[in-house]
Formats: structure tokens, sequence, C-alpha cells
């Protein structure tokens, strides 16, 4: 069943309150890891090496909001007993926070090759790699920011399209991403370029699923429905 | 405060809560009936007390081994409902209760129906304990000998033995059978009564909010009780407790003002309900 109304309109105010922290928990969460994405895409735009140290650098916040947030839930397990649409938000924004915190791992992991490895890539479409990463990443900004405004405002068409890899953003990354595989070894890079190029390509497909998955959260969220796997 | 008095002030804020949302007249969600194993059939049961009507057209299977709970809020007619299958009803003044109730197969409400055995059939189990004020042996002898169960007394001891032991209580009374029944605390006393319900052979045990008054601990070895009697017996239980309906039951029944709204496997009733209205009682957003 679909219920619109949000995690609010307890008998207990006070659970509608812890609901709200949790909810501005995990956006604010995601709210991090899209600025750790969009520090990456300037420092690929101005080749600003101090940037994407502050993008390594920037990961650590965003584990230790995932162990602020994880305490939040267990608190909250224990001492509302949450059941029906209660426990699915809870559940699925746990879930959530878990990928969110694997998208800032892999943000940080493409800045750490592509500027502490110093590789340099070869580009693709006429123009260079880093333009393709950057565009790359901002796709990935606004597949993010959709599936958090989809958590945000319950909205299950919103998350379907996410989840659904035909005919979704989704599949259009994925296409780019098969593009720029091919072009790497039609270019014959050197081996450890071409590597260095694999693993930022990875980071950014699994970063891809991340963000599937969030929308997948939601939709359990929303109606108990779990399309995880299939 | 007796039993009958305490089930007519429960039912009647009923009346007075007429501002809660009305639910349409529509089929119970979920699945209410099964297909094999079922002890207690109910079906269109319709209960009034004088013209006021406290059910509407309920109708559900209850299973066989199975914990069923009841749950839903004040004056929502699930105690009604639950004395129905052992026509506790009829001992109420102006009540009447029209539709079918079958107990394998066999109309309880049928004309020339005895139901002093229907009762031994189907025991019950109260809110508040309450031992005759006999010994704790006693207390257990006193419905097999009523029912003519035993012949002798070796008989009846073992039989008392037995019962207590299936309540979980033996070995905490084993040693002062012939001590009031009233001397022990309220989780034994509670123990003691499913002991006198079980000493008779039922094949069902209502308990009409059977944890109630006793504490957490006391709760928890009843609960224990409750899953161990499965195995033997059908059980019914009304409980307030969301908690425990989730602990001890494998069917759900959610009633709203006289009907039956919503019946299915717990695990679905407490994680994604069919009906608004179970979801919004469950997760405590009601009124």
């Amino acid at each position: 069943m679909n219920f619109s109304k949000g995690p609010q309109g307890h008998i207990l105010k006070r659970f509608d309150k812890d609901m709200r922290k949790l909810q501005k928990r995990v956006l604010k969460m995601g709210g991090m890891v899209v600025e750790q994405m969009e520090r990456l895409q300037d420092a690929l735009g101005q080749e600003d090496e101090e940037q994407a140290r502050q993008v390594i650098e920037g990961d650590r916040p965003i584990d230790l909001q995932e162990v602020k947030a994880d305490k939040f839930i267990v608190n909250l397990l224990a001492r509302r007993s949450p059941v029906g649409s209660d426990l699915r938000y809870i559940v699925a924004a746990s879930r959530i926070v878990t990928e969110l915190e694997r998208l800032g791992d892999e943000t940080a992991q493409v800045a750490r090759v592509l500027f502490q490895e110093r590789c340099s890539l070869g580009g693709c479409e006429g123009g260079t790699a880093d333009e393709e990463i950057r565009r790359l990443l901002g796709q990935l900004i606004g597949l993010l920011e959709k599936a958090l405004d989809a958590f945000e405002d319950y909205d299950h068409q919103g998350a379907l399209a996410l989840a659904r890899s035909d005919d979704s953003p989704r599949a259009e990354l994925d296409k780019r991403l098969k593009h720029l595989m091919e072009w790497v070894f039609e270019n014959q890079q050197q081996v450890a370029e071409a590597v260095n190029f694999v693993l930022v390509l990875r980071a950014l497909e699994r970063s891809v699923r991340h963000v599937q998955n969030i929308a997948e959260h939601t939709i359990y969220l929303i109606t108990g429905e779990d399309i995880r796997h299939r | 405060m007796d039993q009958e008095t305490a089930f007519m002030t429960a039912v009647e804020p009923e009346r007075e809560r007429r501002e809660e949302p009305v639910i349409p007249r529509e089929e119970t969600l979920g699945s209410p009936f099964l297909e094999k194993k079922v002890t207690l059939g109910a079906r269109n049961v319709n209960v009034f007390y004088g013209d006021k009507q406290a059910l509407f057209d309920v109708s559900i299977d209850i299973g066989r081994h199975q914990v069923t709970a009841f749950i839903g809020p004040s004056g929502c007619g699930k105690s009604t409902f639950l004395r129905c299958f052992n026509r506790m009803n009829d001992t109420i003044d102006g009540c009447r209760v029209e539709g079918g109730i079958r107990l394998d197969g066999e109309d309880i409400y049928a004309p020339g129906m005895d139901v002093v055995p229907l009762r031994a059939r189907v025991g019950m189990v109260f809110q508040k304990p309450n031992p005759f004020p006999k010994s704790i042996y006693e207390n257990v002898a006193y419905g097999p000998r009523l029912h003519g169960l035993v012949s002798n007394r070796a008989e009846l001891d073992e039989l008392v033995e037995s019962s207590l032991q299936r309540a979980g209580l033996w070995d905490e009374v084993k040693d002062r059978l012939d001590a009031p029944g009233t001397g022990l605390s309220g989780g034994q006393q509670q123990r003691l009564c499913i002991a006198r319900a079980i000493a008779i052979h039922p094949e069902v045990i209502l308990m009409d909010e059977p944890c109630s008054a006793l504490d957490p601990i006391a709760t928890a070895r009843v609960e224990e009780l409750i899953d161990e009697l499965r195995q033997r017996y059908t059980i019914v239980i009304v409980t307030h407790s969301m908690q425990q309906a989730a602990r001890v039951s494998q069917r759900t029944a959610y009633f709203h003002m006289g009907r039956l709204v919503e019946v299915d496997k717990t695990d679905k009733i407490f994680t994604n309900p069919s009906h608004e209205l179970t979801e919004a009682y469950i997760t405590g957003r009601f009124g």
C-alpha cells in the first residue's frame, strides 16, 4: 500500500520529531556526497590538486556522519519499536546511509586515482578523458539528486524510473561508460594508465549502482516491495 | 469488578467515539479464510447489545494449532467477537448473536447445543487472573472432576501434574499444592488459570488480554507458554499490545468499530498492512 503522508502524524509527537531528524540526517549526508562530487568535477576542470586533496579528505566527515546516523537509527529501533511504514522507513534510511557512505568512498577513490597516482588520461569524443569523466560525474550528480528528491518526497514514480535500467538515465550513463572503455582500448593506452582509467570507470559504475540502490530502498519504503536483485 | 462488568465497561466507550473515521462497508482485506486446518469458522457474524450493533458481518477462519491475535482500539469489538467462540455472550442480557460459527464444522449456535461441553472444548483465560479461592491442586482438579474426565484420585493427580507442567508452573508449586491459588504471584496465578483451562483437554484456548496485569518477566513467561501450547491447542488472543501480537501470533486480525478490517499473516500486518486504518493503528497514528 502506498502511504503518501511521510513519516509523520504519530500521536506521539516526539516520534514525529525523531523521524524528521532521521530524514534530515540522510538528506544532509546526501548533500555532503553531492558536494564532494561537485568538488571533484571542479578539480578535474581546473586540474586543481588542492581541490582534489579536499575531496580525498572530505570522505572522513561522511564516514563520521554514517556512524552518527547508525547510532541514531539503533536508538530509534530500541526506543520506538517501529512497525509498518515506520519500520520500512527506518530500515530504508539505514540502507540509504550505507549507500551514501559507499558513494563517498567511490568519489574519494576517483580523486585518489586521478590525482595521487598522477595519471594523465587521453580523451575521447574530441575532448580529454578528464572532460568525459566530468560529464559522467555531472550525470551521476543529477541521478543522485533525483534519488534524494524521490526519498524526500515519497516519489514512487521518480524512484521507479531511476531503479529500472531500461529507458533510465542510468542506461545512458552505462552507455557512456561502455563507450569510454572501448575508446581506451582502441587508443592503446599504456597499461598503467589504462588500469587507472578502468579503476575510475569502475568506481563511477559502482556509484551509479549505489544511486540505483537508493531508489530501490525508496521504493521499499513507499510500497513495501523489495525489488532488489530482480 | 467481575468479568461481565469489565466487559460491558470496555464496550461502552465505543459508542462515544464516533468521531473516528467510519470505514466503508467493504470486504475484509488480507486473507480471512484458510484452505485447510480450520478449527473455527465464523461467517457474517453480527452481534447486538439490545438495539445497538457491536459487530458487523465478521467472517474469519481460525487456523488449527496457530495463535491468532485480535487487535484494535478499545471498543472495536475484538473481545465481543472472542466471546462468541464459546458463547460467553449468552450470559449478557440483551445480547444477540447472528450469523454462523462452526467448531470443527459443527454449528455452535445450533439449537440444542449444550454450552457446558462447548466451554470445555473452548476454554478461556481472562485479563485478570481469577483463580478459585481454593488450593492450587483444587483449582486444576475442579474442571476434570466436573466434566467426569477422571475415574480415580491417581488419574486426577496425574492430570493435575501434567496440566501444571504444560502451564510451566509445576516446578514452582509442586511442593505446595495445598497452598491457596490466590497466594501465588500475578504471573503464577495466570499460569494457574491456563493450567485450569488445559486440564479439561480443550481444543481451543481463548485469551482476553492475558498479560495486561502482569509485569514484563511474567508476561515473557506467559508468551513463551503460549508458544509451547500452540503445538497442542488452537489459540485466539485479544491484546492491546502490538508487540505482543507480533511476538506470539502467526495471524493477526485488525478490528475497527465493530468491523474486521484486515486479517493476514502477522509478518505482513506488522511490516506492510493493506488497509490504511491498520497502518494508522499499528504505527500509533490513530485518532
